[in-house]
């Protein structure tokens, strides 16, 4: 064994050189493709300034990459639309390159989060109001008043959503929107029954009435339920309540209001349905349900009438109605509030945004405007499908296109109702709380949808947890 | 002849300069010794600082003292619940665990029959995807039409709603966790094999049967691995994340809220670093008190032959 031995001196220069390279090579980054600014303008208008970099392109002619951001699984068809979007809008525009990018609900937003903390977000993302408000208030979205001025975009012509223009400015660009709350019901089901199909003066109680009726059993063996009310939150009871006249938040978003009478109706309502009618599942049972592989408790004939239904337009028309024969799916809108007399519905747009940090936000501004444009948009309905819909005003309207483009197999589905409830839509209230604030308050309900619980007590629970939320720091 | 070797031949010469040797050594450890520090040592004392700050990703972290932890005990009863639920757990989980895995290990190591299969066969769960797992234990514990309560209809009895029912839940994910108990049985395996055959001889001489013999000979012996399983038991079952994400995500109605669920919540879906942080640090500071204690408590009943 040696042991040769090296002096504290000749180990520190040594260390320092070592230490000396480490700190260059570190300043001296990746190599990059050299681009030449040859302008900068600057466009004025009114009190906001923006800087144009007009950039000439590299030396090797590589388009500019756009990365964009989703959390549409790679497999729907809606992906595959986006991908044709994407490709017709690189040959319009051969210098740019768009790269979308998928990943699940939340991997996707930890993505966003984590990528732009490290200088790294994706240039474009397809926004949730869930999220929208924090990366607002962090500086991570881009304004976008300068580029629709300057190029005339006319938002009037799509169906907004308020919580995407904080200080009345424009943040967002249209693409696609959920909601606009129908019944969906099997025709089948009713014809078996006897029972007349419903309309659009159907009331609250007639649709109970319906359920209870269309409720089948073989022995204490439920084989056909009424009706199917989803226990989670954004897709389930929180939209009965708007439908009710009641409201889940006040207007400053400071203070839960589940406690209104009207909301405590509203649960009632589906309450009864689960455990004094029997005619609709309560929590247990769903999961049961749907934990035995039933993906679509509609699409598989269990359910007559659904009131949160994902009519998948998309599957309807690539794959048709499933061949068993058992379901014919139609539409209707949900009854108007009682208290009131109005339609409301829950939606929910979720729009695009650029990354304020992007150094391509010419690039994406071009590529969010061609989203936005009518053939991207009548690419996008014409394969998706509800609670999915348009934004665009004048593709609703259009007979040859989008949503009332007629479904081979399916003519009889009344596609113009779809539209037709996008009249009495409005958005979900987000706020910078909203998962936890939604997470608190549906631990309280589930109590209900287990039976645990009286509606009442469940939703003066919820609005007790909610507030602590809202109150947290 | 140990003598005879030159003393400046075991001790080497201490100088005031660095040895040739000790830099070969610190860089050739230095891979593991960099990733260590950066990825451990730093972050560790980093999420000690974020603990006492506003955090949420974007922007710089703002100081707020001891807010974080003020929230934390006075004013949200939801880590209160996923406290609750995670100790429940691991009450449950972690001395049946280990009854069942040193029950297993005492029959693979009996002389019997297909011995080799039978422990392959046991280990073999706990080598499986936990996500895979979870799944094939939410279609067995199916309320209406999952294994359990088909054969439990049988023999006339009502099978709980199990993953939906808030008493049923978390024994569901305590019957869960036994099928992972192969990682442990194996360790018993090993501390079993490990007995010396001459207490048990000495046993028998004095009339011992096998109940007596399982007393007052293995149970002793192998109390120092039963004291570690149980330790490595207790620290994992605080950490129970992966099951309760996938099968029951926190409900029904919190019942499944495990801590490090609440947790992640909080980092990776609010984005509340600094509360996660803080939340994190308390776990730490549980775990530890626990550990502390088990030690404290292990000379009463561990026997350590040396």
């Amino acid at each position: 064994m040696y042991t040769r031995t090296v002096s504290r001196r000749k180990f520190l220069m040594v260390g320092s050189v070592l230490a000396g390279m480490g700190v260059l090579g570190a300043c001296a980054g990746t190599p990059q493709v050299v681009q030449q600014t040859v302008e900068v303008e600057k466009v004025v208008k009114e009190t906001v300034v923006v800087e144009k970099q007009v950039t000439a392109p590299p030396a090797a002619k590589e388009p500019v990459l756009i990365r964009h951001g989703w959390w549409i699984p790679g497999d729907w068809e809606w992906a595959k639309v986006m991908d044709r979007v994407a490709k017709r809008f690189m040959e319009l525009n051969p210098d740019i390159k768009v790269q979308v990018e998928s990943s699940g609900w939340a991997d996707y937003w930890q993505r966003v989060q984590v990528q732009i903390a490290g200088g790294e977000g994706m240039d474009v993302m397809w926004m949730s109001g869930a999220y929208f408000v924090n990366l607002w208030e962090k500086g991570a979205i881009l304004e976008l008043t300068p580029y629709v001025q300057r190029d005339n975009f006319d938002y009037e012509l799509y169906i907004k959503q308020e919580e995407f223009f904080p200080e009345g400015k424009v943040w967002t660009m249209p693409y696609t929107g959920w909601g606009g709350q129908l019944i969906t019901f099997n025709m089948n089901a009713f014809d078996e029954a006897g029972i007349p199909y419903p309309t659009n003066d159907w009331t609250w109680d007639d649709w109970r009435d319906a359920a209870v009726k269309l409720t089948k059993r073989e022995g204490d063996k439920v084989v056909q339920w009424g009706q199917w009310i989803q226990t989670g939150a954004e897709y389930g009871w929180l939209r009965y309540l708007r439908c009710n006249g009641g409201n889940w938040i006040n207007q400053e978003k400071t203070k839960t209001t589940l406690d209104d009478p009207k909301c405590i109706e509203a649960i009632q309502w589906i309450y009864d349905q689960m455990f004094t009618y029997k005619c609709a599942p309560n929590a247990t049972e769903q999961g049961a349900i749907q934990q035995a592989g039933v993906i679509d408790p509609f699409y598989s004939g269990m359910v007559a009438m659904a009131g949160e239904q994902e009519l998948r337009l998309d599957l309807l028309r690539t794959e048709g109605l499933p061949p068993d024969g058992k379901v014919k799916p139609q539409v209707v809108l949900m009854p108007p509030s009682r208290k009131g007399g109005k339609r409301w519905y829950n939606g929910n747009t979720n729009p695009t945004t650029i990354w304020s940090g992007s150094k391509h936000k010419e690039e994406a501004w071009k590529w969010i405007l061609h989203l936005a444009g009518r053939e991207a948009m009548q690419a996008l309905m014409e394969t998706a499908g509800y609670p999915l819909t348009s934004v665009y005003k004048p593709l609703n309207e259009d007979d040859k296109v989008g949503f009332l483009k007629p479904i081979p197999g399916v003519e009889w589905l009344n596609l113009r109702t779809i539209v037709e409830a996008l009249n009495y839509w409005t958005g979900l209230d987000f706020h910078r709380k909203w998962m936890d604030w939604v997470n608190a308050m549906q631990a309280e309900m589930d109590y209900a949808w287990l039976g645990e619980r009286t509606a009442e007590e469940a939703c003066k629970a919820a609005t007790i947890a909610g507030d602590q939320v809202l109150q947290a720091g | 002849m140990g003598a005879s070797i030159p003393s400046q031949a075991v001790h080497m010469r201490r100088t005031r300069g660095f040895r040739l040797q000790d830099i070969e050594g610190w860089f050739f450890i230095s891979p593991w010794l960099l990733g260590f520090l950066l990825f451990g040592v730093v972050p560790f004392f980093a999420s000690l600082y974020l603990s006492f700050t506003k955090y949420e990703l974007l922007g710089m972290p703002q100081w707020i003292g001891l807010r974080n932890y003020e929230r934390l005990f006075f004013k949200d009863p939801r880590f209160w619940i996923s406290l609750k639920v995670t100790l429940y757990y691991s009450v449950l989980a972690v001395p049946s665990g280990l009854v069942i895995a040193f029950v297993l290990a005492l029959f693979l190591n009996a002389p019997i029959r297909a011995r080799a299969f039978f422990r392959t066969m046991f280990y073999l769960p706990s080598v499986t995807a936990g996500v895979a797992t979870a799944y094939l234990w939410a279609y067995l514990l199916n309320p209406k039409n999952g294994l359990v309560n088909t054969l439990l209809g049988l023999i006339g009895i009502e099978g709980p709603g199990w993953f939906f029912s808030r008493q049923w839940a978390i024994p569901a994910l305590v019957l869960m966790s036994w099928w992972g108990v192969g990682g442990t049985v194996v360790i018993y395996l090993a501390g079993l094999q490990a007995v010396p055959q001459h207490l048990y001889e000495a046993a028998e001489i004095d009339g011992a049967g096998a109940l007596a013999k399982l007393w007052h000979v293995t149970i002793p012996m192998m109390s120092p691995t039963i004291f570690f399983t149980m330790v490595m038991g207790v620290i994992g079952s605080f950490q129970m994340f992966t099951t309760a994400y996938v099968v029951t995500n926190g409900g029904p109605a919190d019942a499944t809220l495990f801590y490090i669920l609440y947790l992640f919540r909080h980092a990776f879906q609010n984005f509340n670093m600094g509360y996660a942080s803080a939340l994190a640090w308390v776990l730490f500071v549980i775990v530890l008190v626990i550990t502390l204690a088990q030690l404290k408590l292990s000379g009463r009943w561990v026997y350590y032959e040396s």
